[in-house]
């Protein structure tokens, strides 16, 4: 065992206690689009994070040996480091920030003075999805206030009734005899069929089949295309239904859904950064060059942001504006929802053992585009490793006495709640709180050992995969458990449960030693994220289509945004009001 | 959308009346359906036309769904209450 460095309780809690008060005193003053006010408190975070890291890796290693604790230790570390590694880049990229809104007002007037309005052709992607959904786009869709577009509906389904529906609205519709290469392959098909009409668009649009745009969508997204290198105008996806996390735990009302930290944070840096990319619905894309580059890539499930790399290849950006122009159905299940992120990850690591990879020797993308893909690489394989081993080393050492980590109470304390400190302060302030402890690792833990099945098939078996769509509407008006992860998740509290008990009450021949009190505090921490975790799994209904519903579930509607400006008046025989 | 929830106080004895809601220039006929404390709810009658002017005026317009202002202690406490429900 490494010595400590005998430090007392009072000298390791103090830099946590100094911090607290700095981030209280200093954070609220801060203005938050400034670089230089993001730089510093970043750089604060990544030297704590680095200063841990180190204690780890020099300090806190099990004796080299054929042992068990040796062999976890590292593996643990390893995965640790890795994922520190991706956690400074994404930090470092949180530097900057680019709001566009601004310049898509002064483009607005530019848009309008053009002799012609450009083309744009507005493609909705589907594949199973239901009428009421389908619907809803296409009435949505067919109101966008935009002089010069056509609408088609782009039907992977081949459904007769859709057929009728586009009829009857007034819409293009168009079908294939396959599914070959799925979503990609079905806007393929939609791209063959308008570049052999007598007027072809100058831009596309993209949505799926639940995204209803608003209004100004087209309007607000071409402005940004006054650069002629701009390949893609992406805008965030907003939902107006909880996703599981927030349903199943009743969060709807205090907590947003779980892509807001990635729309409304992580694509405003990195478009900051010259690295926005294109997330399938809700983009405007550029006709000339998507032909160009022979139209949407086929080799991942994720053609969204391969298409991002192919079109930097040949000089064009995707960049980002960052306005509610639509709104969409989150995943309305945890099976979905995790099939969902599964599939990213699996299309992330196909990307990556393609020739955009981040270490393709053949391909043209710069130093900063690399950097991100590894930055995504790791955060989709190391830091979800780690969340799983983080949740196997405290059991393994109270059930096993395998322990990973050597080191002392004080040494840790001194080293690693800095870094939990600043770490939670500075990221709720760079998100307005919408990374917290607890629910962002509750949300990496329950896509956890999905993710990893996804990098490791995707790394090692990259092609041959069929696109998994995610399911959209269905019957979810009861409450069902999604057994197959709730026995996951329980064993694992079982395990944890029993581990402590084990360890404190049952085994008499171990003393409690330093090592003891750590694998307790992280494995409470571990009880709470999995007992959360089970009620996840356990899927709440939802009632549609009904006053009931209205009346009461929580304003997940953009009618609830609506109450204030309605007047209202019974029928003449009821009392006004 | 089948209806929406409405805020304020209902006169009595209004259960099923038929009402007729207003709101951003859109004008459509509902029957009351539900009271609870602070608001009632409306379901809307159905017609084609004016599920197709909701879906425009709700979905297409300018309405969004309201950004949730975090509250970490709001947050911890929804969670702990969810979980000894």
């Amino acid at each position: 065992m490494i010595p400590s460095t005998g430090i007392s309780y009072w000298d390791a809690f103090l830099p946590s206690i100094v911090l607290l008060l700095l981030a209280y005193a200093v954070l609220p003053w801060l203005n938050r689009d400034s670089t230089f006010a993001r730089t510093g408190v970043i750089a604060v975070c990544i030297f704590l994070a680095w200063r841990y890291m180190l204690w780890r890796i020099f300090y806190t290693l099990p004796p080299a040996g054929l042992t068990l604790d040796f062999a976890l230790g590292v593996i643990f570390t390893s995965v640790e480091f890795l994922s520190m590694v991706g956690v400074t880049l994404s930090l470092f990229f949180l530097t900057r920030t680019r709001n566009r809104t601004a310049e898509a007002d002064r483009n607005i007037a530019w848009l309008k003075s053009l002799p012609e309005p450009p083309l744009v052709d507005v493609l909705i992607c589907t594949y199973n999805e239901e009428e009421l959904i389908l619907e809803r786009t296409i009435i949505g869709a067919l109101g966008i206030d935009y002089p010069n577009y056509r609408l088609w509906v782009c039907d992977d389904g081949r459904r007769q009734w859709l057929k009728d529906l586009c009829e009857r609205q007034g819409c293009g519709y168009l079908t294939r005899g396959d599914n070959k290469n799925a979503k990609a392959g079905n806007i393929n098909n939609a791209l063959r069929h308008i570049s052999t009409l007598p007027q072809r668009p100058d831009f596309v649009a993209i949505l799926d089949a639940d995204f209803v745009p608003k209004r100004q969508w087209l309007t607000r997204a071409l402005a940004l295309m006054r650069e002629p290198d701009v390949g893609v105008v992406q805008t965030p996806q907003h939902f107006f239904n909880a996703d599981p996390i927030q349903k199943n735990l009743s969060l709807s009302r205090v907590w947003p859904d779980e892509q807001r930290y990635f729309f409304d944070v992580v694509m405003a840096s990195k478009d900051a950064w010259g690295g926005a990319i294109c997330c399938g619905t809700s983009a405007v894309l550029r006709f000339a060059p998507l032909m160009q580059i022979k139209k949407f890539p086929t080799d991942s499930v994720t053609e969204d942001y391969l298409i991002t790399l192919r079109l930097n290849e040949i000089g064009y950006r995707t960049i980002y504006l960052n306005e509610p122009l639509s709104l969409g159905l989150a995943p309305e299940g945890l099976r979905e929802y995790i099939s969902q992120r599964s599939r990213w990850a699996l299309g992330f690591m196909q990307i990556c053992r393609g020739p955009n990879g981040p270490f393709s020797l053949t391909s043209h993308a710069p130093l900063s585009t690399r950097v991100m893909l590894i930055e995504t690489f790791l955060y989709w394989s190391a830091t979800h490793a780690f969340r799983i081993l983080a949740i196997l080393v405290p059991a393994a050492y109270l059930w096993f006495n395998i322990q990973a980590v050597y080191a002392y109470v004080p040494d840790a304390i001194s080293y690693l709640l800095p870094v939990l400190v600043a770490g939670t302060y500075v990221m709720s302030w760079l998100t307005h709180r919408r990374v917290l402890p607890i629910l962002a690792d509750l949300s990496q833990l329950l896509i956890a050992t999905d993710i990893a099945k996804s990098v490791l098939v995707g790394l090692f078996r990259p092609q041959g995969h069929k696109f998994e769509v995610t399911a959209k509407g269905g019957d979810r008006t009861k409450r069902f458990l999604q057994w197959p992860m709730l026995r996951i998740f329980l064993f694992c509290l079982v395990m944890t449960v029993g581990g402590v008990i084990w360890a404190f009450v049952l085994d008499d021949s171990r003393p409690v030693a330093d090592a003891t009190g750590i694998a307790l505090f992280w494995s409470w921490f571990n009880i709470i994220l999995l007992v959360l975790a089970c009620f996840v799994c356990i899927e709440a209904p939802e009632i549609r289509g009904g006053v009931a519903s209205a009346a009461k579930a929580r304003p997940r509607s953009p009618l609830a945004a609506i109450r204030s400006a309605t007047r209202w008046r019974t029928s003449p025989w009821g009392a006004c009001a | 959308m089948g209806g929406m929830r409405l805020m304020g106080d209902l006169p009595p004895k209004t259960h099923e009346a038929l009402v007729h809601v207003e709101f951003d220039g859109l004008e459509i006929d509902a029957r009351l359906v539900r009271a609870y404390k602070g608001g009632f709810a409306v379901q809307f009658i159905q017609s084609e036309n004016a599920r197709e002017r909701l879906i425009r005026l709700v979905y297409g317009g300018k309405h969004g769904n309201k950004s949730v202002e975090i509250k970490p202690a709001e947050v911890m406490g929804a969670m702990i209450n969810r979980v000894f429900r």
